[in-house]
């Protein structure tokens, strides 16, 4: 039997977390990927939004930017940036957000912004594009990274978006969402121990109880990864 | 182009080069770093890869931006050196800078945002400041107007009057021409006034707000133009490697920018690579606009 990677899995999880909802913006990376991945899996009817104004984008191929023609072939609209953000986002027409961070902190902030300080950073980042507004004018945020220590302080270095809504984070080790204002794990993989998911996460963070398990992934499900994703884009 | 480079730049202004992923008008670009224009304050939501060769061509005071990346590729090495060496900025959210463009088109005093838009870049931007809603009484974050000096665009067809069509994403382009004193338009076509009259739903600027027109087919590669030519991902592979040292980037604008004569001669040193990402056609259903 093949099994998917864990990198895999998380975007198939990445892809579950979209069901039941009905308009997702979606951030180009990763979660570009597991967007697609859940509307062709689970939500056929899902809208996806694109920050570069395309509604419910084409893929015939998977875009390697937000503002690729793959996404304008058979899209249902296009818009400007700023009706997208002005209307739909800002007119709060959109459920969830879905996007990538390279800090997440215990009290569900996000950094895209610096390592370090603003001023005299040791690294400079993109900084927020439009994920700063979509965390603030969305209902539910949706967050896929990485589980490591350095992805995980107790405070980021930089709010480029703030906590304030409802948070899922998805990573190649565990789930996490809001309680109480702070992240909790909600889940773990498969095989993945308790103290893995402790020793990379900055802080001394908290486990709901009972603990979810994470469904396996079924073979169709790595079919479907593994089609969208050919050229391996986004590994 | 080197004509209206030369009309409608000069140094010290605030330059919008227009087109979010999709038409971004990079000759224009190349252009302004060929005349060697100094001073600029270069304004864009996302900077790409056509602000990292501008800045690495010392074309910049000051940088305005909302994103800075090389989409899926990781960073701006020049501008990240140039930032790191003291460069001055402003950074925004998206929302944040497209606001400062409306405003300044429209003649707004500012643009309210919900209150938190933008983190913690109101605590290091002077320019995002907090009001009270005289109405509600709530507070919201205000962003001053932005009016470039000048801004360039890059569309698939235009007529003689300047008048601009352009389809597939359009992103920033109304918003960062329409808000400019000057406008820079150039064009993959120059089209009978009947093309553009057939369908003037697609106009997206009106010519009396284009101050010239430039026919520049291939004018946004290495960007797509919907209908046109893809994305030419090995270029912006490629600028992700180079731009990474100093030595290599003097070398690409030695050999792409200073040493080509206009976008003509820019395209004809690699036509076989360009032919490689012209696009079929499909065409849209014709519309029906009535006969009286």
């Amino acid at each position: 039997m093949i099994t998917a990677s864990r990198r895999e899995e998380m975007l198939v999880l990445g892809a579950r977390a979209l069901q039941g909802r009905k308009s997702v913006l979606v951030g180009i990376g990763q979660p570009n990927l597991a967007a697609a991945l859940g509307k062709c899996l689970y939500v056929p009817d899902l809208i996806l939004l694109y920050e570069s104004g395309i509604i419910d984008g084409g893929s015939e191929r998977l875009a390697l930017s937000i503002g690729d023609p793959a996404l304008v072939k058979g899209a249902a609209g296009i818009c400007s940036m700023f009706e997208l953000f002005a209307y739909y986002l800002g007119g709060r027409r959109i459920d969830a957000g879905f996007v990538s961070a390279a800090q997440i902190g215990r009290a569900g902030d996000i950094n895209t912004t610096v390592i370090g300080s603003y001023a005299n950073p040791t690294l400079r980042l993109p900084g927020s594009g439009g994920a700063s507004d979509i965390a603030l004018l969305v209902d539910e945020l949706v967050v896929m990274m990485p589980h490591e220590k350095r992805r995980f302080p107790e405070t980021v270095d930089f709010v480029t978006s703030s906590a304030g809504r409802a948070m899922t984070v998805i990573t190649d080790l565990a789930t996490l969402a809001m309680s109480n204002g702070e992240l909790v794990v909600t889940a773990i993989r498969q095989g993945v121990d308790p103290d893995q998911v402790r020793a990379e996460t900055g802080w001394p963070v908290g486990f709901k109880e009972p603990l979810g398990s994470t469904p396996p992934v079924t073979a169709e499900e790595l079919a479907a990864v593994r089609r969208l994703d050919k050229d391996g884009l986004y590994s | 182009m080197s004509e209206a480079v030369r009309q409608f730049v000069v140094d010290g202004d605030l330059v919008y080069v227009a087109g979010f992923s999709h038409a971004i008008a990079f000759a224009a670009g190349h252009e302004i770093i060929r005349q060697r224009k100094r001073d600029l304050t270069l304004c864009r939501a996302t900077p790409d890869v056509i602000y990292d060769q501008m800045v690495a061509a010392g074309c910049a005071r000051k940088l305005i931006f909302s994103w800075t990346g090389n989409p899926g590729l990781g960073n701006l090495h020049c501008i990240s050196r140039a930032l790191a060496e003291g460069l001055a900025f402003e950074e925004y959210s998206h929302y944040q800078l497209l606001a400062r463009l409306v405003a300044g088109g429209t003649g707004l005093p500012f643009y309210p945002l919900p209150e938190g838009s933008g983190g913690e870049l109101a605590h290091h931007n002077p320019n995002l400041k907090v009001i009270t809603d005289p109405y509600s009484g709530s507070s919201w974050v205000t962003v001053p107007p932005l009016r470039p000096d000048v801004a360039f665009i890059h569309v698939q067809r235009s007529d003689r009057a300047g008048n601009s069509q352009m389809w597939g994403v359009v992103g920033d382009v109304r918003d960062a021409a329409a808000s400019a004193r000057r406008v820079i338009a150039s064009v993959e076509a120059i089209v009978p006034d009947d093309v553009v009259r057939g369908d003037p739903n697609r106009t997206i600027l009106p010519g009396f707000l284009v101050d010239a027109v430039v026919l520049e087919p291939w004018g946004a590669h290495p960007s797509p133009v919907q209908g046109h030519y893809d994305r030419d991902n090995d270029a912006y592979r490629s600028w992700s490697v180079i731009s990474r040292e100093p030595n290599r980037v003097t070398e690409f604008l030695d050999e792409w920018i200073y040493g080509v004569n206009g976008r003509a001669d820019y395209v004809r040193r690699q036509l076989s690579r360009l032919k490689a990402l012209v696009v079929g056609t499909r065409l849209s259903e014709p519309v029906n606009y009535g006969k009286a």
